[in-house]
């Protein structure tokens, strides 16, 4: 009999627990990852440069050499202060060196590559005092491959300083704007599908 | 095509490790939905507990009341979300746990005198059995096939009630609103993404289905063995009702759960119980109420045939076999329907069988209702409702037919020697896992990496009023009628849900080369065609051939964007 009730009160201790931990869960899920917003308010937050872009904010990122990504900022004027971009991505942070390229207003920071879809939490330091001026999460969606072509704008680039050696990330397909040919094109019929049997098996 | 048989190479090797890494991914939301699931049977358990006599064991009515926890969830789901429309957020969790902590501490109260530690038994198969089907989400970027996508769009509807500019109905038809509305007031909980909680959650039903037979089994046999290899039967048996999630049926198989309870709960004669059960199972999918009917029927019917006379006993079984029979051989014969018969045409279904005839003659009329069910729904697949609807459809009877099985199995196993029910339920166990795949089925997985890529790309980059064409194709699920016209067979499906465009889906045949089909674009305003890395997807090369028409804006292996040009011109 004892050993009953012990188990039952076992029981209602763990429903308990599991009970105030569904109740709790929102409040866990905080602190154990606080949202990005609430770290440091007065950071400015790094978006995609739209055309009513105001302050720093990236253009595109891209291939630069081998394994290496390049990302393009677009400075809110010509003076704002020299930096450099540290990004992190599966937990593993590279620093990325960066200089002016194409415009006064465009500074291109070249560092090692990250697979498309990947998270990319990338923080803008000052380089006098390295201080935190900046910072966005962006999904690495895309990748332009001809950002150094001679009519991108962008380069071509100086020096490029060495990445912080990081494990090698996973070399990714970078989606290309296809070169086409032209022909005629052939008037056919759209074809109407014959019925598949829908919910296949194993 | 019945599962592939891999003789000596087990499949699941990856399993355990597979659910182990799910687990500390997301243990927090998996520890809420556990929660949430045995807060709810606490609750149907205190409830039978308090209102049933002592001829039911405390195993019994928890097994039971595993499967009639959707009930309580589905009215606490329907208040978080009335509540949601009008009320912020903190002050709906403040809500929510009041509720579960009141309810919970009242039912802990009614039961804590007179309960005994067999109780806590099924609910240990049910953590066990998750753990086992956790391990599937393993990998997955959404939930599967394109049932899910549609699930996903309406619980996202029914998420934006809140807001003012939005209180529309999510559904022009009604569509299993009670699964959506479980998921959506989950979400508003847990604050957890609504793909993870169709994942996880769907896991978690698939282990609570094959506990509630364990009720029926006993109250038949009073053998706990037999009970026992009844659910064993039901978890492992065969692919189904397993294999269901990688088509995305999860209302299905959560009104499976509650359907036995329904049974479970006519059988204690509990009327008003019985009908908000099956009010519940129809909400949360409406063919629910056709199953029960059949089971009413064929409980009914194998009770009037035991009374009659052994002439008309003999006639009106060989009749029933007859048709059986004629059934199985018509299903076996159409080429839209004989999948259905793919999960059971293994062995074990023969060992029921064997089994089933051995106590014939002892419970008669318990033999015969399985028997009938599985007529009657067999039968369902065959008699049209409306020009394009069967009183039942393929899926839904091909992922119901393992109940009425492993009632038979389990009834059966009573004539077994007493050690041999044990060593029968392992080798069930283990046959299931040497040749059947606890892992998503590569046929139903229609988003792959780079998919997710490119949808992302398309939530950022494509105007909010572009049009995208999907590859479609036409489906047959019914054996008579129209087919289902344009179902979405790649991620194209997920585009509405996930980027609130417009899509419109073109066979995937469709050849863009032509002037028609670049018409067809133009006249219907599609500004997109995306191209994903399914076999049946759009064949991605015409972008190539013309380039006045269409223009990749987006290119992976595997997955493009195409932009329309020069429509009108």
């Amino acid at each position: 009999m004892k050993q009953k009730r012990l188990l039952i009160i076992l029981g209602a201790i763990s429903t308990a627990i599991l009970l105030v931990l569904v109740a709790a869960f929102p409040l866990i899920k905080g602190l154990l990852l606080p949202d990005a917003t609430s770290q440091d308010q007065n950071v400015f937050k790094i978006n995609l440069c739209d055309e009513n872009a105001s302050g720093l904010c990236i253009v595109t990122f891209g291939t630069a050499a081998a394994d290496e990504m390049a990302i393009v900022f677009q400075l809110p004027g010509a003076e704002y202060p020299a930096f450099y971009v540290t990004a992190v991505n599966q937990g593993v942070e590279n620093n990325y060196s960066c200089e002016a390229a194409g415009s006064p207003i465009n500074v291109i920071c070249v560092g090692p590559r990250t697979p498309l879809g990947e998270l990319l939490d990338i923080q803008v330091y000052t380089t006098e005092g390295d201080l935190l001026i900046a910072n966005g999460t962006f999904t690495l969606s895309s990748m332009a491959t001809t950002l150094f072509d001679n009519n991108s704008g962008f380069g071509p680039m100086g020096k490029v300083a060495t990445p912080t050696p990081s494990p090698s990330p996973t070399p990714s397909p970078t989606p290309t704007v296809l070169v086409i040919n032209t022909s005629t094109p052939v008037p056919t019929a759209i074809i109407t599908s014959t019925p598949d049997v829908a919910y296949p098996n194993p | 095509m019945s599962p592939t048989p891999i003789r000596n190479i087990p499949v699941n090797n990856d399993l355990p490790i597979n659910s182990i890494h799910v687990i500390s991914q997301h243990w927090g939301l998996i520890l809420a939905l556990l929660a949430f699931i045995i807060w709810n049977a606490l609750l149907i358990f205190a409830h039978l507990k308090k209102n049933t006599g002592f001829q039911y064991t405390d195993l019994e009515l928890t097994a039971l009341a595993m499967g009639g926890w959707p009930l309580p969830a589905l009215l606490f789901s329907f208040i978080i979300l009335f509540l949601s429309a009008f009320i912020p957020a903190g002050f709906i969790l403040v809500i929510a746990a009041a509720i579960i902590l009141s309810s919970g501490w009242l039912a802990v109260r009614t039961i804590w005198e007179n309960t005994s530690a067999w109780a806590l038994a099924p609910v240990l198969i049910f953590l066990l059995v998750a753990f086992l089907r956790l391990g599937f989400v393993a990998n997955l970027l959404m939930p599967l096939y394109f049932d899910s996508a549609e699930h996903y769009r309406i619980i996202q509807e029914l998420l934006a009630i809140g807001n003012e500019a939005n209180r529309t109905w999510p559904t022009t038809s009604y569509y299993h609103l009670g699964y959506h509305a479980i998921i959506a007031a989950l979400t508003i909980i847990t604050s957890a993404e609504p793909s993870q909680i169709m994942l996880l959650f769907g896991q978690l039903i698939l282990a609570a289905i094959p506990l509630p037979i364990y009720f029926l089994i006993h109250r038949a046999t009073f053998s706990k063995s037999a009970a026992i290899l009844g659910v064993t039967l039901a978890a492992f048996g065969w692919f189904m009702p397993a294999h269901a999630v990688n088509w995305g049926k999860y209302p299905a198989l959560l009104s499976l759960v509650l359907i036995q309870f329904a049974f479970g709960i006519a059988i204690l004669k509990k009327r008003w119980m019985f009908a908000l059960t099956a009010l519940a199972a129809m909400l949360i999918h409406t063919r629910s109420i056709i199953l029960l009917i059949m089971l009413g029927a064929a409980w009914f019917l194998s009770f009037a045939w035991e009374k009659q006379d052994r002439n008309k006993r003999i006639i009106s079984f060989g009749l029933t076999v007859t048709l059986l029979g004629l059934l199985i051989v018509l299903v076996f014969r159409n080429q839209i329907l004989s999948p259905i018969l793919d999960p059971y045409l293994i062995w074990v279904t023969l060992l029921t069988g064997l089994l089933a005839a051995a106590v014939f003659q002892a419970f008669p009329h318990l033999v015969i209702f399985p028997i009938l069910a599985i007529l009657f729904m067999l039968a369902g697949i065959f008699i049209p409702v409306t020009s394009s609807l069967t009183l039942l459809d393929r899926p839904l009877v091909e992922m119901v037919l393992f109940l009425p099985l492993a009632f038979l199995g389990g009834l059966g196993s009573i004539r077994l020697p007493k050690f041999a029910t044990p060593i029968l339920a392992v080798f069930i166990i283990v046959n299931a896992w040497m040749t059947i795949s606890f892992a998503p089925s590569k046929c139903c997985q229609l988003v792959s990496q780079d998919d997710s890529t490119a949808l992302n790309w398309m939530g950022r980059h494509i105007p909010k009023d572009a049009v995208i064409a999907i590859a479609g194709v036409d489906l047959n699920v019914n054996a008579f009628g129209r087919p289902m016209r344009g179902a979405g067979i790649d991620a194209g499906i997920w585009i509405k849900p996930l980027t609130k465009n417009e899509t419109l889906a073109l066979p995937n045949t469709t050849d863009f080369a032509s002037t028609e089909a670049h018409d067809l674009l133009c006249r219907n305003g599609v500004t997109h065609i995306y191209v994903g890395e399914r076999p049946q997807s759009f064949s991605p090369d015409f972008a190539e051939i013309i380039p006045e028409w269409y223009e990749t804006i987006f290119s992976l292996p595997k997955t493009h964007i195409v932009k329309v040009l020069n429509c009108g011109k």
